[in-house]
């Protein structure tokens, strides 16, 4: 395995994303070379110093602002340009042809050239197509920790746990409790950070079984929530 | 609140701006490392966002969806200032953010400055991970990228700013 490759792991074990066998491979390097282990702990003194970086204040009047800006009748005016432009003209380019090709089938299954609409759709289904998740149930958060919801999602590598929490909130651990015990889900949110996105749960959390999310900060308990995908609650 | 807003609730649409504001603005002001561009693009955003919410699906998340407007944005505003190619290195201002000059430490300001060296690409996916913590597949759905493009690009962010900081003897 190559230098990088094993960089490229020891960030995902960072992220809270390395599972399976990635994980083993790391953990093998990590035993037995100490170069190793220096490197996993700069890479890790990097990323919390990322994620330590102190965020700004939000300036008085931006909300004011916008909302005396919002156009009277809502939701009615013209496209704008939304299409992701990361990947530069390529990706520009790709995108416009699939849009024409998509109008075209909509021209001739609608059979009229005059038909509107059908372009704006095929623009809107490219500027808007990302890994669809299933939403199975979701709950408040515990007051204690801050007002949003926590949600038990499928994705495409399946179960996960969703937090949409609002920008307020207290520091927190997660820990998740089904059958097989308590599992920690990720290294700890602090308050200044933004927890909202997905954690992928241990294969053990099944959605036909009810399970406990455990919010908790430095060892003391500050609300639970049980999800049951099963029952849709 | 998306509904509601759809439905013409202007006081739903506020609890969205409430509950976005931060993260929002804190993104921009992390692309854009000025605060006065800043506050334009997030509020570009809010109001792209208000016009086009009968636009958005409701089977996806709505900060993805809200983010990605507002990088959208903040890449918009480098490309003006360069008026080339916004991928490039863009650099405003030399001096670290105020937030890291308000906590004197010294390794968090050279941080914000090496942030700055990156192309805006990279920085997104700091932002993304760093600042509003999103996963590897959130992140994805807010670039409109496949998640494998998306460690790919994270890895070379945060390479790059390895060789910064080392530079700087920081790291």
């Amino acid at each position: 395995m190559t230098d990088a490759a094993i960089i490229a792991l020891m960030y995902a074990d960072i992220d809270g994303e390395l599972e399976g066998e990635g994980r083993a491979v790391l953990a093998r390097r990590l035993l037995e070379d100490p170069e190793c282990r220096a490197l996993y702990n700069e890479l890790q003194g990097l990323c919390q110093r990322l994620d330590a970086l102190p965020l700004a204040a939000v300036p008085d009047d931006l909300r004011t602002t916008v909302l005396a800006q919002l156009p009277a009748p809502p939701l009615r005016a013209r496209t704008p340009r939304l299409v992701p432009r990361f990947s530069g003209q390529r990706l520009a380019a790709v995108a416009a042809g699939v849009g024409v090709l998509v109008g075209m089938a909509a021209w001739l299954h609608a059979g009229s050239l005059g038909r509107a609409g059908t372009a704006e759709m095929a623009g809107t289904m490219l500027a808007y197509a990302p890994t669809r998740t299933t939403r199975l149930v979701s709950a408040p958060l515990p007051p204690a920790v801050g007002a949003g919801r926590v949600a038990l999602v499928r994705t495409a590598a399946g179960l996960a746990l969703a937090l949409e929490v609002d920008a307020e909130h207290r520091s927190f651990e997660l820990q998740v409790s089904d059958a097989a015990g308590p599992v920690a889900l990720g290294a700890p949110i602090p308050a200044a950070g933004f927890p909202n996105g997905v954690r992928p749960l241990p294969a053990t959390v099944s959605s036909a079984a009810p399970f406990t999310v455990s919010f908790r900060s430095q060892d003391q308990l500050l609300g639970t929530v049980v999800l049951d995908g099963k029952s849709g609650r | 609140m998306v509904r509601r807003s759809l439905a013409g609730e202007r006081g739903a649409f506020d609890l969205l701006v409430v509950r976005y504001q931060k993260p929002v603005y804190n993104a921009a002001l992390r692309m854009l490392h000025h605060r006065e561009d800043a506050r334009d693009a997030a509020q570009t955003a809010f109001l792209k966002a208000y016009e086009h919410l009968g636009k958005y699906d409701h089977g996806y998340r709505f900060y993805s969806w809200l983010y990605r407007i507002v990088l959208n944005e903040a890449i918009d505003v480098l490309g003006r200032r360069k008026g080339t190619d916004s991928s490039a290195v863009e650099i405003v201002d030399e001096a670290p953010g105020p937030e890291a000059i308000a906590s004197g430490d010294q390794s968090l300001q050279a941080l914000e400055q090496a942030l700055q060296r990156l192309p805006a690409e990279q920085r997104a996916v700091i932002v993304l991970r760093h600042h509003l913590q999103l996963s590897y597949e959130a992140m994805a759905e807010t670039l409109g990228l496949p998640e494998k493009t998306v460690k790919s690009r994270l890895y070379d962010a945060r390479q790059a700013l390895r060789v910064l900081l080392r530079d700087e003897r920081v790291v």
